[in-house]
């Protein structure tokens, strides 16, 4: 049975000015995922996030949600009637009681779930008569995910949901993001660069730079389709190139020469053993270094 | 639930609007027996302008009556001006700002930009007929505690007046509020607008004179053609508004 995705973009285009947030953005989540969408400062994140939810028209390009177009007003409308966004700001209404906030947002989702609310209130120890204004960030970020966990939502889009939480709230968000996606088996598209959180909950991974896609897949087959070839020399580590079209990127650290290089890696191995170096590793990566890789190579 | 939202966002600016109105309204009507008192004893100096001393001759004729004081003191001076500036001040300050409190959560919620902004004008234009009814109908209420009668259909017809004229402020402050990301240029711009509109247009055909309800005033009948001039373009502003919101980038 053909993968079915709930999110799909192809050839995504948007500029500001002469600036281009995104140029040629193909990414597609599947139902039922949990995605990490990577990237560095300004690589296209939050225009990615925002266009999906109608809050940007793209210059040119398709972009849909649940088979729907996101770039028209009226489907736009039915994408947000089944999806639930938290911002990067945790930007709420101010002066607001946090029980009037929840009732406000219950009126607009029919599957809203009063269940969930009460139980994320309690969890997150927020206080129904406090005041928008009187909660910390990390409050404020709690309190953004309770509306969008209790919507009932098909779909969660989280921009940077863990900034401003500490770390033992950064573990209960994590839990309680993995939980819904578990026990309602909603497909969760989140930003963050906490690349350590993403790999935690992560099962699929898209990676944004300069706003293209340049790495989009399940962690595991990403992890699997990566290598790290470690070459250790009795002196420094020749400056050197590899004929091989698996090898991604080489680094050359006093006596150690590092390559990171795609699966099916023994024609890289035998090219490294040519070099008589005095230790040659075969390595797992972790996805810290395929990011930093890849987004330093495409750079 | 969007309704109550305009509410919670403009209600201190209506309820200071409502409370500033009203507080002016029943001191200009309880003042009236002192005026007319003071009129009374009064004699026309003798000056050389002919036309100057006949019009005010008119004007101190007109505040001997209550009518013809509520009239000429409130509704066709003070009256439109402070409503027009209450309208600018309901109209400013969109709910879809750039930047502004709580703009992505709002789009986000399963709701048209163009319903966001629709109610955020009829909140403002429920609220300013209420500032437009409520001074209005206090005269009439408060005209038999100085002795006086004061028909409260006529008190509806300049509030009416006021209200629809007024219309065209609080609909330019709602467009231009999609034009800047915070509350006091629109309010300034708006002010503005009505300040140069009563400087251009000549006062005997204008829209001020029309929502002071002066020809209610001479001949029982509302200024039609300038109010419902005012309301079309009031209305056409709304739409300018949601259309230039629904293109917008946030």
């Amino acid at each position: 049975m053909a993968e079915e995705f709930i999110i799909e973009t192809s050839d995504v285009h948007k500029s500001y000015g002469g600036v281009h947030a995104l140029a040629g953005l193909d990414l597609r989540v599947p139902r039922g995922a949990i995605c990490g969408l990577l990237g560095k400062n300004g690589a296209g994140k939050t225009t990615t996030i925002k266009v999906l939810l109608g809050m940007v028209q793209p210059t040119s390009g398709r972009a849909s949600v649940f088979g729907l177009s996101a770039t028209q007003a009226k489907a736009s409308l039915d994408i947000r009637a089944r999806a639930a966004f938290v911002s990067e700001d945790k930007d709420l209404y101010a002066g607001v009681t946090v029980g009037a906030l929840v009732d406000f947002t219950a009126a607009f989702y029919p599957k809203w779930r009063a269940d969930r609310a009460s139980e994320y209130l309690a969890a997150f120890e927020l206080r129904a008569n406090a005041t928008t204004r009187e909660l910390s960030r990390g409050m404020r970020t709690k309190l953004a995910l309770l509306l969008a966990l209790s919507t009932g939502a098909e779909l969660l889009i989280l921009d940077e949901p863990m900034s401003g939480l500490d770390p033992a709230a950064i573990e209960q968000v994590l839990k309680i993001i993995v939980q819904q996606a578990g026990r309602d088996g909603t497909t969760v598209l989140f930003s963050s660069h906490q690349l350590a959180d993403v790999e935690q909950i992560a099962d699929h991974i898209a990676i944004v730079d300069r706003g293209r896609i340049v790495v989009d897949g399940a962690l595991d087959d990403l992890r699997a389709a990566y290598r790290r070839i470690q070459l250790v020399f009795d002196n420094a580590a020749p400056d050197t190139k590899f004929a091989s079209s698996s090898v991604v990127s080489l680094r050359r650290e006093g006596r150690v020469l590092s390559v990171l290089c795609r699966a099916g890696e023994a024609d890289v191995v035998a090219e490294a053993r040519a070099l008589n170096p005095k230790g040659v590793d075969v390595l797992p990566v972790t996805l810290k270094e395929i990011f930093l890789e890849t987004v330093g190579v495409e750079n | 639930m969007l309704w109550h939202k305009a509410w919670v966002d403009t209600r201190w600016r209506f309820l200071l609007a409502l409370a500033l109105l009203l507080v002016l309204a029943c001191g200009s009507s309880l003042t009236f027996p002192s005026v007319r008192d003071f009129v009374a004893a009064f004699e026309v100096p003798a000056v050389p302008d002919e036309e100057a001393a006949a019009a005010f001759r008119e004007s101190i004729e007109l505040i001997r009556t209550f009518r013809g004081y509520a009239w000429s003191q409130w509704f066709a001076q003070s009256f439109p001006a402070l409503l027009t500036i209450m309208a600018a001040l309901l109209g400013s300050g969109s709910p879809l700002v750039k930047g502004g409190s709580g703009a992505l959560f709002s789009l986000a919620l399963p709701v048209s930009r163009a319903r966001w902004i629709g109610t955020r004008a009829g909140t403002g234009l429920a609220e300013l007929s209420v500032l437009a009814l409520a001074p209005s109908l206090a005269f009439a209420a408060l005209a038999p505690v100085v002795g006086e009668q004061f028909a409260a259909t006529e008190a509806m017809a300049y509030g009416l007046s006021a209200f629809a004229g007024a219309s065209l402020f609080l609909g330019l402050a709602v467009f231009l509020s999609t034009l800047f990301n915070d509350v006091w240029r629109p309010l300034l711009l708006t002010c503005v607008a009505a300040l140069a509109i009563g400087m251009i247009v000549p006062y005997d055909h204008g829209l001020f004179q029309a929502m002071g309800g002066s020809s209610y005033f001479s001949s029982g009948t509302l200024a039609w053609p300038e109010l419902l001039v005012a309301v079309a373009a009031a209305s056409g502003l709304v739409y300018a508004a949601a259309a230039r919101v629904a293109r917008r980038d946030f």
